[in-house]
């Protein structure tokens, strides 16, 4: 018992630093916000005007957020399946134990490591209607591109191309060490009933991937949801709000129009959706681990 | 003895640096000023920490963007710089801090501090009847356009637009060109930006933007609908402008652009193209008019021995002299009648010529209402008119959303 009790003395020691840090810059701020978001404070007056709950009410009834609230969804959803999907296929192409296999892992998986900012600047560049190199390659086959960024039609779906290539090459790692993982033993066991290429795919691998596939796609949800950087740099959530993501959209209301109350209320309000979400997802894993 | 003299020479290097240092004051001065604006102001700061012993003063640039969150979050904090120079559109936001220094107090009465300033640059530093902030540059906004597109069209590039209409007609013939060439580039997107580059247009037409006292929009008139139906036609009738589009013009790919005179130098270097510049175009039976930017600089309140060294830092950088050298290179506008009127000045002129059309409509210039609420009223604004330029809605119907959405952000 006593031995216990040292080495929680020394476990507490050892956390303090970290735990300090924590409580410093990031509860503590945490817990301001939470007090800021039920005033009218800009951020810059001396006084701090309490107002109850009416930042929550009034954004829960302001069409722009509920626009903000389903380009989030759409963004969440598209980004969150296709660089699941495109990232299982990568996996699965490079299982295969070729020797340029790591090559193409790594040119895969570099937009992972790169600055989101700096890349959003290179895809801004990319969409130009006019020197980007995706119009200008279609107009080689005689199509005229879109205004990728500028049109409200498009712009969504450009943002998004950039949000899944920046994701295809984690899931793909996670996907490519599932698979590494799997029994060779069932594999052998079903080819030796007859069971081949497609057929293996469908009812061995994606099946026994099921709780990576649930990792891939909570921290997918996870991650778009508080996408920013490369929105920022592309489109700024615009045209029309197209783009307008939450955290875009918090960031609007607090540095742009001095909404500090305001903004600490749509922060909030995005930890609730993370929460439910991720509450949910997590239902389902330990159903999928059950399965 | 050799020995003595070197401690002495050691002692004595420990010891005045150490008494220069207790006997300084360092002041960080932020702001947004970068490239050669800000290479410039380094080399003018140096100068007067130089003529100044006992006073450091040390710029620290940060990108236009990230000003006003630092200075959002150093109020908040209590670890304001000493001195900041920041657009003039946030200038209220600081006011209302209450942590600015009376600048008035300290130079001796508004009158004395101000001298022949321009009255309505004055407007954004008063606060409450007190003077918190000097203009530290100034612009305006006006038509840049490219010759070479101008030629190819069989326009005459030395006959730039004058009207709406010859403004329009020369958009719609650059547009014919072909190869994605525009006629003209109009700011759609929301923000400010969309704001101040409308407000002109309004102003021409003989709208307004809000009231005297700024308590009630005003824009939702016969004569702003003209405005905006103007720019909407260009649009999406001529198809000679794109919205969503900005950035053509640099690379001459668009016939015309509103933009300041900060652009001239940038485009002087750069532009792949032969550019001119003219007073903006106005309509018929209208008003010269533009806007009216730049930045005010400004002390934050410290101990009494650094306000009163940043005090004398802003009251040497806002003096004539220095003002006419700091726009010479910067090409931003005079702020003072003696600079505009001074040698430097008229010597820069004529090494520029690009510069006489900002020059010409500096007194049309406008200020943009100094209130606090100023930033939430010109988003609202932005976001109301947007999807007019996009052909959602009709002018009128912006106009109208824009009127409701402007009251609601006056009234907070």
């Amino acid at each position: 018992m006593p031995r216990i009790k040292k080495e929680a003395k020394t476990a507490y020691f050892l956390i303090a630093p970290a735990f300090t840090l924590f409580l410093v810059f990031s509860l503590y701020p945490l817990l301001w916000s939470a007090r800021i978001s039920f005033t009218s404070w800009d951020g810059l007056n001396a006084t701090k005007k309490f107002i109850g709950t009416k930042n929550y009410s009034e954004l829960l009834r302001n069409p722009e957020f509920l626009q903000s609230f389903r380009v989030t969804v759409v963004y969440v959803f598209v980004v969150t399946v296709c660089s699941t999907v495109i990232g299982f296929l990568l996996a699965l192409a490079l299982s295969k134990r070729m020797k340029s296999s790591a090559i193409y892992r790594t040119i895969f998986f570099s937009p992972v490591v790169t600055a989101t900012v700096a890349a959003g600047v290179v895809w801004q560049l990319l969409f130009d209607p006019f020197s980007g190199l995706f119009n200008i390659a279609l107009r080689a086959i005689g199509i005229e591109g879109p205004n990728w960024l500028g049109d409200p039609k498009w712009s969504l779906i450009a943002v998004s191309i950039v949000g899944i290539w920046k994701r295809i090459g984690f899931s793909m790692i996670i996907f490519a060490a599932g698979m590494a993982s799997l029994p060779i033993s069932c594999y052998e066991a079903a080819k030796v009933d007859g069971a081949t290429g497609i057929k293996l795919t469908r009812y061995m691998t994606i099946p026994l991937l099921k709780p990576v596939t649930a990792v891939v796609a909570i921290t997918g949800v996870i991650d778009s949801i508080q996408v920013f950087d490369h929105i920022f740099v592309m489109t700024n959530g615009g045209p029309m709000g197209s783009t307008n993501v939450l955290s875009m959209y918090l960031y609007n209301q607090g540095f742009r129009v001095f909404h500090l109350g305001m903004a600490s209320a749509v922060g909030w309000l995005l930890f609730a959706l993370i929460l439910i979400v991720t509450a949910f997802q997590w239902q389902f894993t330990k159903g999928a681990e059950n399965d | 003895m050799a020995i003595a003299a070197t401690f002495a020479t050691v002692a004595a290097s420990l010891f005045v640096p150490a008494q220069a240092a207790t006997k300084s004051v360092t002041l960080e001065f932020w702001n947004y000023w970068d490239g050669s604006n800000g290479q410039a102001l380094k080399t003018l700061v140096a100068e007067f920490n130089k003529n100044n012993p006992g006073i450091t003063v040390k710029p620290v640039t940060f990108p236009w963007g990230d000003l006003l969150p630092k200075l959002q979050s150093s109020i908040a904090a209590g670890t304001t710089p000493a001195l900041a120079a920041t657009d003039i559109a946030w200038m209220a936001n600081m006011h209302t801090s209450g942590k600015l220094v009376d600048l008035g107090k300290a130079l001796g009465g508004v009158k004395k501090a101000s001298g022949d300033i321009y009255p309505n640059l004055l407007t954004y530093g008063m606060y409450k009847g007190k003077l918190e902030s000097l203009p530290a540059s100034t612009n305006n906004l006006s038509l840049f356009y490219n010759k070479d597109l101008f030629r190819k069209a069989g326009l005459n590039p030395n006959k730039p637009p004058k009207t709406w209409d010859e403004m329009r007609a020369a958009a719609l013939a650059i547009s014919k060109l072909g190869n994605g060439v525009q006629g003209m580039e109009i700011y759609t997107g929301v923000g400010e930006g969309l704001t101040w580059q409308f407000q002109p247009y309004l102003w021409q037409s003989g709208a307004g933007f809000l009231n005297k006292s700024n308590t009630a929009p005003t824009f939702n008139s016969a004569a702003g609908k003209s405005a905006l139906q103007f720019l909407v036609d260009i649009i999406n009738v001529d198809h000679s402008a794109t919205a969503g589009q900005w950035g053509a013009f640099d690379k001459g790919q668009a016939g015309m652009r509103i933009d300041g005179s900060w652009m001239v130098s940038g485009y002087r270097e750069n532009a792949p193209f032969e550019f001119g510049t003219a007073m903006l175009p106005i309509p018929a039976g209208g008003t010269h008019a533009t806007n009216m930017g730049g930045e005010q600089i400004f002390a934050f309140n410290k101990d009494a021995k650094t306000n009163a060294a940043a005090v004398k830092f802003i009251s040497w950088f806002t003096s004539a002299p220095i003002q006419a050298r700091w726009d010479s290179v910067t090409n931003f506008m005079p702020i003072r009648a003696s600079v505009a009127s001074s040698p430097v000045m008229l010597k820069h002129m004529v090494d520029e010529p690009a510069l006489k059309a900002f020059v010409d409509q500096q007194k049309y210039a406008q200020a943009r209402p100094a209130i606090a609420a100023y930033p939430a009223v010109s988003d609202a604004f932005s976001k109301a008119l947007e999807p007019a330029f996009y052909g959602k809605v009709t002018v009128a119907e912006a106009l109208a959303a824009a009127e409701a959405a402007v009251r609601k952000a006056l009234a907070g």
